[in-house]
């Protein structure tokens, strides 16, 4: 398939916007500081409208190009778009513009909001850049950008446990970049180039050519999450604000999946990777993945870290699907990539929906909170059923799809950690939507007993604490009256609920029309990667 | 059985419309309630009389000739095929006459009960969830009503949030998922094998797969749990008495049956040879024929001596739901060990399906009638 390439400026427009308006926020604070929220939904939903606008030209099969060229650096940086990011790109910004339109109504009680709201767009700008980088270079100068921009998000709350979090997240992904800028050196030492004009660029074996593929793989497996080097994430999504964890999850770790790709399809060529037998490494660490994650989430009482341990595993299911170096697997991947960003991203704003209306965080302290908070349970029931992989949402399809290249790699065993890992998936989301909505007669009564005394009190949120002393007054059990944690339990505001409800619909509505668009433009987005 | 497919395009709308109802109604089911819970019981009322009466229609359309519909959705290349034969055609009616049946002891049955809104909602969800899977063509489309099924019916087990509901409802829910699984395993398997899931003889294709036997083992656990085959029984008697009475009625009576409809199309059409030739093929089914005989016979035994040893009435029931369904399954296992001369033990155990459905939801719903009064 040709691809007739576009030359204009729009793709590195698109990517500043965030960026700069992130440091107009941040430097401008005290003027705009009114303004900030609407500054960043509004933003964030322009940039979501912007890059839906370049799906006409996307459809058409054209790829949109901008190349800079800097003084005499023999390395242009530019920016591009084709039916790959585009595919990825469309859904990030959607889940960064919901996450943004949540974030008024949790961070209302928050300190150092403009920071927060200017690192979010940085950092949306850094995460889109990776992705619509047109060569490696600009991928490792947004790769950079994003950490230390999310960082900021991650020690947002500046306690002892975020702090530790963060600097965990800090150093690892510094070195994590320090390696794929190996890679690139690397890259640009064998073939000259590094742009993802062609594939395979390398095409020579070579000690070098390992060392370039193990350094990439350190560099973008750590930012995904794979085993062995996901210890950051269990420590840095639960630290972060929920909507910058559901960003977190839901984008940032798919910027390491799409290094992976490109590494996979535009630095070295598949058959390049299957001769060399590195398929098979990147595999069984996919599997270990998935079944680590899927086990360590069981464990488990700290909600947002048993979603963080979840993220683990269905990010293994993306990596099988990359590696699998077929059209189908990697259609699966994609399919659930764009799954996973919705489900993950709906899981943790309705933990946050929950944790700002309740400051519960521990699921063993949330027996009947689904009677309290229906609209958020129920949001969460679906984005649960999606992960276990049950018609009709879409998670389903993703695992059909995984399943079948699977069998047609001749790798059935992956079949079996599939069906197992959704097992367990079940087994971990489906208690906590149960004791949520089905508390027993025992547990109501010591819903506020014993929230008082456990988990929450070392997190900052001095509003908590001074509510907390207030519960032994006002213990309270009645039809309508539940305390938990010393606050009165009620639905999220609707600014939340709506952002929630929206994201809710995506993991829905999709499987169920008869043209389901996530899966088409998957399926365009493969086919290009795979006839270039 | 007559294979002719019915050529009339209304007609094809008919499946569609049988599931279809029962969603819609079960949306609509818990907003009309909190606005006047009369207008809600009408609403289930009417909506399972419609099926029921779409259901004879569709009953009358499917002697003259097989009824199918295909639904593109968004599965890639699955589509959702109905496909509607004499022998769905008759599970399909008698499900819904019976909860229909069910619906009008309800409507008085669950004044005593609290939380009704819900109960209608996942009441009329399940019955499409059920009626779907009689009505479906392939085992993708069947997956799908079926998981729906498991789903929907676990909130009517659990309706009362006792303990012992409660913890019924996890064995419920949980073998529910796992016979789920095993059932999407076998049908990701047989995809790739054979290319296709298709509910048709297919035994000439399938002697050729390594993996015929794995296949099989895995659809006669996913369907046996369900259907409340021994070993895989043992949510029956936990879930079927904490069930409001007309849920255990139509658990009892009409949802293990679509276990038994699993199976049924597994030994009798999948696993079957199409040709006329294919007389050596029939041993394959004979030998699984053989097998389920055993199953059938240990189940009817294990159970009958079960329920002597139980004091609560809806549990000797449940108890007797099994050791029935192990009547169902050891004729499914002689008609399959039959081969061609099976039509015997097809009649005999598709009247035994009817006849279990009535009298077993008449006998849950007469121990609840006495329950209502009495409270015992």
């Amino acid at each position: 398939m040709e691809h007739e390439i576009v030359h204009t400026l729009l793709p590195a427009i698109i990517i500043f916007v965030p960026i700069i308006s992130g440091l107009l926020l941040f430097f401008l604070a005290d003027r705009l500081y009114p303004y900030k929220e609407y500054i960043c939904i509004g933003v964030t939903g322009l940039f979501f409208i912007l890059v839906l606008s370049m799906y006409p030209a996307i459809k058409s099969g054209k790829i949109l190009l901008g190349i800079f060229q800097y003084f005499s650096f023999p390395l242009s940086i530019s920016f591009k778009v084709d039916q790959l990011t585009f595919f990825l790109g469309l859904f990030f910004s959607f889940v960064w513009f919901m996450a943004a339109c949540y974030s008024p109504g949790y961070m209302a009680h928050e300190h150092k909001k403009e920071r927060y709201y200017a690192f979010f767009l940085m950092a949306e700008g850094g995460c889109m850049g990776t992705i619509f980088a047109g060569d490696l270079l600009g991928l490792f100068l947004f790769f950079e950008f994003m950490a230390l921009t999310t960082y900021v998000l991650i020690a947002h709350e500046e306690n002892a446990i975020t702090m530790f979090a963060g600097a965990k997240y800090l150093f690892m992904t510094v070195g994590g970049g320090l390696a794929v800028f190996f890679g690139l050196l690397t890259m640009y030492y064998l073939t000259g180039s590094v742009t993802f004009a062609r594939p395979g660029l390398i095409t020579e074996p070579s000690s070098l050519a390992t060392a370039a593929f193990i350094a990439f793989m350190i560099g973008f497996g750590l930012k995904a999450g794979l085993f062995p080097l996901h210890v950051w994430l269990p420590d840095a999504h639960p630290a972060a604000p929920s909507p910058v964890s559901a960003a977190l999850s839901g984008v940032m770790l798919k910027t390491g999946i799409y290094g992976m790709i490109r590494v996979v399809f535009n630095v070295f060529n598949p058959d390049f990777i299957s001769k060399a037998n590195w398929d098979m490494i990147m595999l069984v660490l996919a599997g270990i993945t998935i079944l680590l994650g899927s086990a360590m989430a069981l464990l488990q009482d700290d909600l947002k870290r048993r979603l963080a341990y979840s993220s683990i595993a269905q990010i293994g299911y993306i990596v099988l699907g990359v590696f699998l170096l077929s059209q189908q697997g990697l259609t699966g991947g994609l399919y659930h990539l764009f799954t996973h960003a919705f489900m993950k991203g709906l899981l943790f704003l309705c933990a946050g929906a929950i944790i700002v209306q309740t400051g519960i965080r521990n699921i063993s302290q949330m027996k009947g909170i689904g009677l309290k908070m229906p609209l958020t349970m129920v949001f969460f029931t679906i984005a649960s059923v999606t992960m276990v992989g049950i018609p009709p949402f879409n998670g389903f399809i993703s695992k059909w799809q995984l399943s079948l290249a699977s069998l047609d790699a001749g790798q059935p065993i992956f079949v079996a950690i599939l069906i197992l890992s959704s097992l367990l998936n079940a087994a971990y989301y489906f208690p906590i939507v149960i004791t949520a909505f089905f508390p027993g007669e025992k547990a109501a009564h010591h819903g506020h007993d014993d929230a008082e005394g456990h988990g929450y009190a070392d997190q900052s949120e001095k509003v908590h604490s001074a509510a907390m002393e207030t519960n032994h007054v006002n213990a309270h059990h009645g039809g309508h009256q539940v305390y938990y944690g010393g606050r009165l339990a009620q639905e999220a505001p609707w600014h939340m609920v709506v952002p929630m409800g929206l994201l809710a619909i995506g993991c829905v509505a999709f499987a169920l029309l008869p043209y389901n668009w996530p899966w088409e433009l998957a399926q365009m987005a493969v086919r290009s990667l795979f006839s270039m | 059985m007559n294979g002719e497919p019915l050529n009339n395009e209304l007609v094809g709308i008919l499946p569609l419309a049988i599931v279809m109802i029962p969603f819609i109604g079960a949306a609509l089911a818990t907003p009309l309630g909190r606005l006047s819970e009369k207008y809600r019981d009408y609403l289930t009322l009417t909506v399972t009389a419609l099926t029921c009466i779409l259901s004879a229609l569709l009953f009358f359309y499917s002697w003259q000739g097989v009824v199918t519909a295909k639904f593109n959705i968004g599965f890639g290349e699955l589509p959702l095929y109905f496909r509607v034969d004499q022998l769905g055609a008759v599970f399909n009616l008698l499900s819904s006459f019976i909860w229909f049946l069910a619906t009008v002891f309800s409507l008085s049955y669950m004044t005593h009960e609290k939380r009704r809104n819900r109960y209608y909602t996942f009441y009329l969800l399940t019955l499409g969830g059920c009626l779907g899977v009689f009505l479906t063509a392939d085992l993708f489309s069947l997956f799908f009503f079926f998981e729906l099924m498991s789903v929907a019916s676990y909130l009517l087990v659990v309706h009362n949030q006792s303990e012992e509901a409660i913890s019924a409802g996890r064995l419920y829910i949980f073998l529910g998922i796992f016979g789920g699984l095993c059932l999407l395993t076998a049908t990701i398997l047989l995809y790739w094998y054979t290319g296709s899931v298709l509910i048709e003889p297919r035994l000439e294709e399938l002697i050729m797969v390594p993996a015929r036997i794995l296949i099989l083992v895995l659809l006669i656990i996913g369907f046996g749990i369900k259907a409340g085959m021994v070993p895989l029984h043992i949510w029956l008697p936990k879930a079927h008495p904490v069930a409001p009475a007309p849920a255990s009625a139509l658990l009892s009576g009409i949802m293990i049956k679509t276990g038994a409809y699993g199976i049924i199309r597994v030994l009798t059409v999948i696993y079957t040879p199409s040709g006329e030739e294919a007389k050596t093929l029939w041993a394959f089914t004979e030998q699984i024929g053989y097998v389920m005989i055993w199953f059938g016979i240990t189940t009817m035994f294990v159970a009958a001596v079960m329920a002597l040893f139980q004091l609560n009435a809806k549990r000797i029931l449940a108890y007797s739901s099994v050791s029935q369904m192990g009547y169902i399954l050891m004729g499914v296992g002689v008609c399959a060990y039959l081969g061609l001369d099976g039509a015997v033990a097809f009649g005999g155990f598709s009247f035994h399906i009817v006849n279990h459905a009535f009298f077993k939801a008449g006998m849950f719903m007469m121990v609840g009638a006495v329950f209502f009064r009495t409270g015992e």
